[in-house]
């Protein structure tokens, strides 16, 4: 008799889920149910208290963060997160990953875990947190449908020719570490940010007025928000969490060429 | 069994009863835990639900929902504790508990309670939940006079989960947990903050810290990881920076190879 080429079915599980950004107003029903019947929580949060939140939810809860040290590679980092989750996934634990925010935003650690579980024939999945960037259009009141709105992790715009649209609004991720090639900082040097204003005065007056952005993660916070002009960039206190937003600088240019087109469709319509 | 034991044992024990009514012989207690039993079954209730101590498993008391009716939108709450699990908080917690389940899941606009003038923790109890003073009333058949509160819909706010057991942290984590998911206190003023930390079982030190929102003296008390890395996103980097132009000159020529040169292996990809 033929052995069963059917692989066994496999145990264990992996869910990658998002706790938002403000410790107890974000947390979805779904994101903490995962939480609370997991059997084992990673966690790699926003704040030691945040930590203790979660540490609240469930008895086996393990922090990533000592897998960051100062001058290490933070893609060295980064695979030691994956594999610390895949070794519980692999034996045949349900594993619970909470990430700050939305786990699938600007976070390499969720995408690559799940990719790599669900090759390995586990179930894996995905479920969305309340990001630092729904925070920051709340709190700025700004509607990226508007005039669109760009998002770039900031350092691209040193690594790469980016095209940037002025007349929309543009979002700048990471600009605490821009230009750190090496990965292994915590904060980059006002030269380096030097140069991000060299980049974008390409496309903006130095006199333009850009806000540097911080979601409040305790309920008892308010967000930190601060306008400065972009010359003024390089000289100003800009923490590791900071965004940099930067507000159109240009109108929408109409597009006569479309626009005339579109015209003769409707009337051939009519 | 579990049940008719704990049943005996506070239904049969006089100091329990005491603010109740007689206590209970065993084989009453069993007929009054039957009788509960198929009272239960009943679409509207009452609902009885055991308190187990967490950390031990054990059966602590009981509490209950009773008298719901679509007209009257109230439902009457009603709590025993064993006595050695008094004195700790958990009455409190599972007061809450039990209050926020009925304002989530019946539509009722208030809860309430009802106990003798001489009970004294129970009055005690009511005033840490916001409970508000009717006027005395005779129970329905007796000559007993009952003190009635009520708690309105509008004014529930749901104290911290965690047991009051002295645990400092705990409470913190509760406060900030309740503080993030209540609209009242979301965006809080100072004043209100201080109204709502002054509920809670907090030491004055730390409350000053959360009113101060000083974020490294909270970290420090509370033991939590003040140093917190929040990056999960590698940016890609080019691997050379390209060769620099030289407007006008042309590049050196190579000298042509004396003999064909061997093919290279091919590189592996990285």
């Amino acid at each position: 008799m033929k052995p069963s080429t059917k692989p066994n079915p496999k145990t264990g599980s992996l869910a990658c889920v998002g706790i938002g950004i403000t410790l107890g107003s974000h947390l979805s029903p779904l994101a903490r149910s995962y939480i609370e019947q997991a059997d084992v929580v990673f966690m790699a949060v926003s704040d030691g208290i945040v930590e203790k939140w979660i540490e609240s939810m469930n008895a086996d809860v393990r922090s990533l963060q000592p897998l960051y040290a100062e001058g290490k590679s933070r893609i060295k980092t980064y695979r030691e997160m994956v594999n610390a989750i895949l070794t519980q996934v692999r034996a045949g634990k349900k594993v619970c990953a909470a990430f700050y925010g939305h786990p699938g935003v600007f976070a390499w650690a969720p995408h690559k875990s799940i990719a790599i579980a669900r090759n390995e024939g586990f179930v894996a999945r995905m479920e969305p947190g309340i990001s630092a960037e729904d925070c920051l259009y709340a709190d700025l009141g700004i509607d990226p449908g508007a005039v669109g709105c760009q998002h770039y992790e900031a350092s691209q715009l040193l690594y790469y020719k980016r095209r940037i649209d002025p007349s929309a609004y543009l979002v700048l991720w990471q600009v605490g570490v821009v230009g750190d090639r090496s990965l292994a900082q915590t904060a980059t040097a006002s030269a380096f940010r030097q140069l991000l204003v060299e980049r974008l005065a390409q496309n903006y007056p130095l006199s333009h007025k850009v806000v540097i952005y911080r979601a409040a993660t305790l309920p008892i916070h308010a967000p930190h928000i601060k306008r400065i002009a972009l010359g003024k960039l390089a000289s100003a206190h800009i923490e590791a969490p900071d965004t940099l937003v930067i507000a159109p600088a240009q109108k929408l240019v109409p597009d006569t060429t479309m626009l005339r087109k579109l015209e003769k469709l409707y009337r051939a319509q009519a | 069994m579990r049940d008719l034991a704990l049943f005996r044992n506070l239904y049969g024990d006089a100091e329990t009863m005491r603010h109740i009514g007689r206590p209970m012989p065993s084989a009453q207690a069993a007929g009054s835990l039957r009788a509960t039993i198929n009272a239960a079954r009943n679409t509207g209730g009452p609902y009885f639900f055991v308190i187990v101590e967490g950390c031990s498993e054990r059966s602590i008391g009981l509490c209950s929902i009773r008298g719901f009716s679509a007209r009257t939108c109230r439902v009457e709450a009603g709590l025993m504790l064993l006595r050695a699990a008094r004195g700790q908080g958990y009455a409190t917690e599972a007061l809450g508990a039990l209050i926020d389940a009925a304002f989530q899941s019946l539509p009722i606009d208030s809860v309430w309670v009802q106990y003798r003038p001489a009970n004294v923790i129970a009055a005690r109890l009511c005033d840490a939940l916001g409970f508000v003073k009717s006027q005395a009333q005779h129970s329905r058949g007796t000559k007993t006079v009952q003190c009635i509160r009520t708690l309105w819909r509008p004014g529930w706010r749901k104290p911290s989960h965690q047991p009051l057991k002295g645990n400092t942290m705990s409470n913190v984590i509760g406060f900030l947990e309740n503080a993030g998911r209540d609209a009242a206190l979301r965006h809080a003023s100072r004043e209100q903050l201080l109204l709502a930390i002054s509920r809670e079982t907090i030491e004055p030190a730390l409350r000053s810290a959360l009113l101060d929102q000083d974020r490294s003296r909270i970290d420090a008390m509370l033991g939590a990881r003040d140093t917190m890395h929040c990056m999960v996103l590698p940016v890609k980097t080019p691997k050379k920076a390209p060769p620099k132009k030289v407007p006008g000159k042309a590049p050196p020529k190579k000298a042509p190879a004396k003999k064909p040169a061997k093919k290279a292996p091919a590189k592996r990809k990285r």
